[in-house]
């Protein structure tokens, strides 16, 4: 028989790896899309660039790691007809399970290879041995998580805090999030030195010891994609071992990440967040956030800056580039002080107020060279640095 | 305060400022004018860019002695002797003005042998004073010489950009008249050189080919003929799209105008052959009704208000889809490629700035390098090279960007030359102000020692030049509380450079006086803000980066003479080749 790639051969040794299942495409194209992401794109060992299938027990785990960071989900939309395992790279298994439209997909493992068919399609790629695929660890049931946070919760923390972390290397510990708990409740915290994202949940307290733990940008990334697909029951949390360990579902649709964690120090946040802000102005949230982004439109990169000018029920944002123009936008606001003028970097005004879902604001103030704190809800807090505008 | 009417000399001047902003638009009048006097052959000799002397000589009718003073002096035409006549001949824009308008702002000497009269003869206008006529004799026809163009407008002679872009102007003028009136021999001369010399009495295809350098069996006819006006023209073979529309002449009633509603009816014929950004060159000669447009919407002229546009625009579309239609090219032709996932499959990019002046292969090529002697691509004589389909770009290794110019192959250093980029932003903007700055959450401690920390009230006011602000802790350590918004958004990190800069002039690397290390401490900054070889690019960027390459590379501001560009002409590849 001939495959369109490669001719597979009919007669294989069975080997103690064989497997044979038969998946729902769909399925299988979104764990295969969701696991592979951890897979880093330029990686001197191929192994690292490989996603491990593993099929027993009725269901399909995929598994893969970038040694730092191990993501593991299983589906349960499969038909094993053999159990066993396959270690190929993801990003063309990847390609493959996104090019075909059957619906359903056989896949199996012939020794290091594996042959995934539809109806008229037949591909043999070219993997390794299981045994060299590192370990990736499930949630281990067994041990009491130090905390329990609803998916839709852990997924909304993320979302209002991964944004501000920092990309670029940095002294302190702020390539990703700060999850401090304490008691009953988790805050997590992210910052790039030019503001700072802090947002606050209650969380099911499992065990006594309260912790701080920062955890990696790229693992909150894959996690909250995980939690976009599988926003359902609680995400169980334990730190242990020097790494972090997410559990969400249970049984045949379960999921883990695992990470290491940032080490070195986290700021400390809480005597950046200004407590002696004493101008509150309310504001609705979509207008000021329309309004911002109008006036970028005329900033350039060397003074990325717009001017909020406050004078009573009043708010101006006005903004220049050098070479191109001046912008001017009104808001409506509630405010009643003296004249008061302060510049912000507008990406990281629009940066907070996208994520923002209550229809108000508070913008807190003290003066134009000190830092303007953004509240929403009451769990949510942002601060933002000033910048210099002449 | 009184109200006083303006001296004359002034209000020339001013209208002068309208009809000749630059040698170009003088030598356009004075060769339109030897146009209508059906002139047959015309001469146009400039120097020095047109600045020292712009002449134009024709064997046309002539101008009587007896009118000559006429001739000169302002809103004096020999071309609307009625109020009748004024709606026939709008189409022509006369105003009477060039002659005056020149003579306000030059040495003006014009000199005429009519063909009635016995006797020639020579009137000069200096600064709008007009001397006496002296008989003069010479060949039937006008010489108009004007010499020493704007020597009494400082502020407008100013203006002008190098002799070599001045003559490079005046020759695209004069290749976009001698495709208005293809009967007519047109020669141009530059400081003694000759540039073109376009024979009388051509074919217009033989024309179109001459000037625009496309062979002419790759330029395909236009014609059509309907109430709202006529038109034949010539169209280059899609694959000679380039972008931008200055390879488009359009001619209406023996002017050039700019019309985009017609030059768009062209694209909308070509649909689905081209990109449409681009446009393959192509010259249209319309002719309406005179009472069927007003050319008076500006002085120059270019623009006009035509009353049957969209009859025109059809019109022009279909003769552009039948002559397509006729070439057998509609099925033909591949639609564009998709070449942008694999960028070095030389993905299509054509960022306006390095697209020639004009499809006609006048390519402007004015980044030549200096070493080499001739600067291919300022050359006006008749071009032979074949222009190619839309620039492209090849990025390789993420470090060097090779595009193609006139007659070269062009490799650019993508860090170079945003470094240099970078250097004269900020130079630019510290000459404006303070650099804007972001003040930081949390102060970001360095490790800068004793000796450095004693500098700092000395190097301070640099500092907060350029948005940095530095504040003591104590012997030894300090920390940054103020960063430039511009290094921020480069992601640099404001910890390490500071304490690179300031170990710079601990250790003396630095000039001791803060204000002699500007340029050295804004060039670190350039450096350090700059792209670095291995990243990629987005378009935009690359957009940016190039348009500005030119402006960049004439500046001479940058602290360290690395090059940025490097240039090998065709010449050196057939060298090599051993073609040569
Ligand atoms: N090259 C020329 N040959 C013959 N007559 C000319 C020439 N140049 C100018 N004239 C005469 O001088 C007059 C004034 O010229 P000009 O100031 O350009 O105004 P306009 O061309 O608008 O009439 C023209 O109307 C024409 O009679
Ligand atoms: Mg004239």
């Amino acid at each position: 028989m001939d495959g369109p790639i490669l001719p597979v051969e009919t007669t294989m040794p069975s080997t103690a790896t064989a497997m044979k299942i038969v998946c729902d495409r769909t399925a299988l194209a979104d764990a295969v899309s969701l696991v592979s992401g951890v897979v880093a794109a330029r990686s001197p060992s191929p192994v690292l660039q490989c996603l491990r299938i593993t099929a027993g027990d009725g269901q399909l785990r995929f598994s893969a790691t970038d040694l730092e960071i191990g993501v593991a989900q299983t589906i349960d939309e499969v038909d094993v007809q053999q159990e066993g395992e396959v270690l190929v790279p993801a990003d063309k298994l990847s390609q493959i399970v996104k090019a075909s439209d059957d619906p359903t997909l056989t896949l199996e493992a012939e020794g290091d290879r594996l042959r995934i068919r539809g109806l008229g399609s037949n591909w043999s790629l070219h993997g390794f041995p299981v045994s060299e695929a590192p370990e990736v660890e499930d949630f281990d049931e067994s041990i009491t998580a130090d905390y329990e946070v609803p998916a839709v919760i852990l997924r909304k923390q993320i979302q209002r805090t991964l944004f501000a972390a920092a990309n670029e290397q940095s002294r302190y510990a702020i390539n990703g999030v700060l999850f401090e708990r304490s008691g009953q409740t988790l805050r997590c915290v992210a910052t790039d030195g030019r503001r700072l994202a802090l947002s606050s949940c209650s969380c099911e307290k499992t065990t006594d010891q309260d912790g701080n733990t920062i955890v990696p940008s790229k693992a909150l990334q894959l996690l909250g994609k995980l939690l976009d697909a599988r926003a359902q029951g609680e995400v169980r949390v334990s730190i242990r071992d020097g790494r972090a360990h997410f559990g969400i579902g249970h049984g045949s649709r379960n999921a883990t990440i695992t990470s290491t964690l940032v080490e070195g120090s986290f700021p400390p946040w809480s005597d950046v967040v200004p407590k002696d802000n004493d101008i509150h102005v309310t504001m609705d949230t979509s207008s000021l956030a329309g309004a911002v982004r109008r006036a970028a439109l005329l900033t350039s990169q060397e003074s990325r800056g717009v001017k909020l000018t406050f004078s009573a029920g009043n708010l101006v944002i006005t903004s220049r580039a050098p070479d191109t123009g001046e912008a001017e936008i009104r808001v409506d606001c509630n405010y009643d002080g003296d004249e008061l003028s302060i510049g912000f970097n507008p990406g990281y005004l629009t940066d907070a107020l996208k994520i923002i879902d209550s229809p108000e604001i508070i913008l807190s103030l003290k003066g134009p060279q000190k830092p303007g704190v953004l509240k929403a809800d009451g769990e949510f807090i942002y601060v933002v640095m000033p910048v210099s505008l002449d | 305060m009184s109200i006083r009417p303006l001296p004359r000399v002034l209000v020339d001047q001013i209208a002068a400022g309208e009809v000749v902003e630059r040698p170009a638009g003088a030598v356009k009048e004075l060769v339109e004018n030897a146009v209508d006097a059906g002139a047959t052959q015309i001469e146009v000799h400039i120097a020095d860019g047109g600045r020292s002397l712009v002449s134009v000589r024709d064997n046309g009718l002539g101008i009587a002695p007896d009118e000559l003073g006429l001739a000169v002096s302002p809103h004096a035409t020999s071309k609307i002797a009625t109020v009748h006549d004024l709606d026939a001949i709008l189409t022509m824009g006369f105003r009477g003005e060039a002659l005056a308008s020149i003579g306000a702002v030059s040495r003006l000497t014009v000199r005429s042998q009519c063909k009635s009269a016995q006797e020639g003869g020579e009137i000069r206008v200096e600064g709008g004073r007009m001397g006496d006529v002296r008989p003069w004799s010479g060949a039937q026809g006008t010489i108009v010489e004007a010499e020493d163009l704007f020597h009494n407008i400082p502020a407008r002679a100013a203006f002008l950009k190098s002799p070599r872009a001045e003559a490079m102007r005046v020759g695209e003028t004069l290749m976009a008249m001698a495709l208005a009136h293809p009967t007519v021999g047109l020669r141009f001369v530059v400081d003694g050189k000759q540039r073109f010399d376009y024979p009388a009495n051509e074919d217009t295809t033989q024309r179109v080919a001459a000037v625009t350098g496309i062979p002419v069996d790759a330029l395909l006819r236009l014609q059509a003929e309907e109430a709202a006006g006529q038109l034949v023209g010539c169209l280059a073979r899609p694959e000679f799209a380039r972008h931008g529309t200055r390879g488009v002449h359009l001619i209406l009633n023996g002017r050039p105008i700019l019309d985009r509603s017609l030059t768009h009816a062209i694209r909308e014929g070509l649909r689905g052959l081209i990109e449409p950004t681009t446009l393959p060159p192509a010259v249209l000669w319309i002719s309406v009704p005179p009472d069927r447009v007003d050319v008076n919407v500006h002085p120059t002229k270019s623009e006009v208000r035509l009353r049957d546009g969209s009859a025109l625009f059809s019109m022009i579309r279909m003769a552009v889809r039948r002559a397509l239609d006729e070439a057998n090219l509609v099925p033909k032709m591949p639609l564009p490629q998709q070449l942008d996932e694999v960028k070095t499959a030389w993905p299509a990019r054509a960022p306006s700035n390095i697209s020639p002046s004009s499809a006609a292969g006048l390519e402007t090529g004015l980044s030549s390098s200096p070493t080499s002697e001739k600067a291919p691509g300022f050359d006006f004589g008749p071009v032979t090279r074949s222009v190619r389909a839309v620039e492209r770009i090849l990025v390789l290794r993420d470090s060097f960007l090779v595009l193609e110019e006139a007659d070269a192959l062009v490799v650019i250093d993508q860090h170079a030359l945003h470094e240099r980029m970078m250097f004269e932003r900020l130079k630019d903007r510290v000459g404006q102000g303070e650099l804007p700055r972001q003040a930081l959450l949390v102060p970001e401690p360095i490790q800068i020692g004793a000796e450095a920390v004693e500098l700092l009230p000395q190097w301070q006011p640099l500092l907060t030049r350029l948005g940095i602000e530095v504040v003591e802790l104590g012997p030894g350590s300090a920390a940054v509380q103020s960063f430039p918004v511009l290094l921020l958004e480069r992601k640099v990190s404001p910890g390490p450079f500071v304490e690179d800069l300031l170990s710079r002039a601990v250790s003396k690397h630095l000039p001791p006086e803060p204000e002699a290390a500007l340029d050295e401490v804004l060039d670190m900054m350039a450096c350090k803000a700059a792209i670095k070889a291995g990243d990629c690019l987005s378009d935009a960027e690359l957009e940016d980066l190039l348009a500005q390459r030119e402006a960049i590379e004439r500046s001479t501001n940058c602290p360290h003479g690395r090059p940025t560009t490097i240039r090998i002409p065709v010449e050196d590849l057939e060298r090599r080749f051993h073609r040569r």
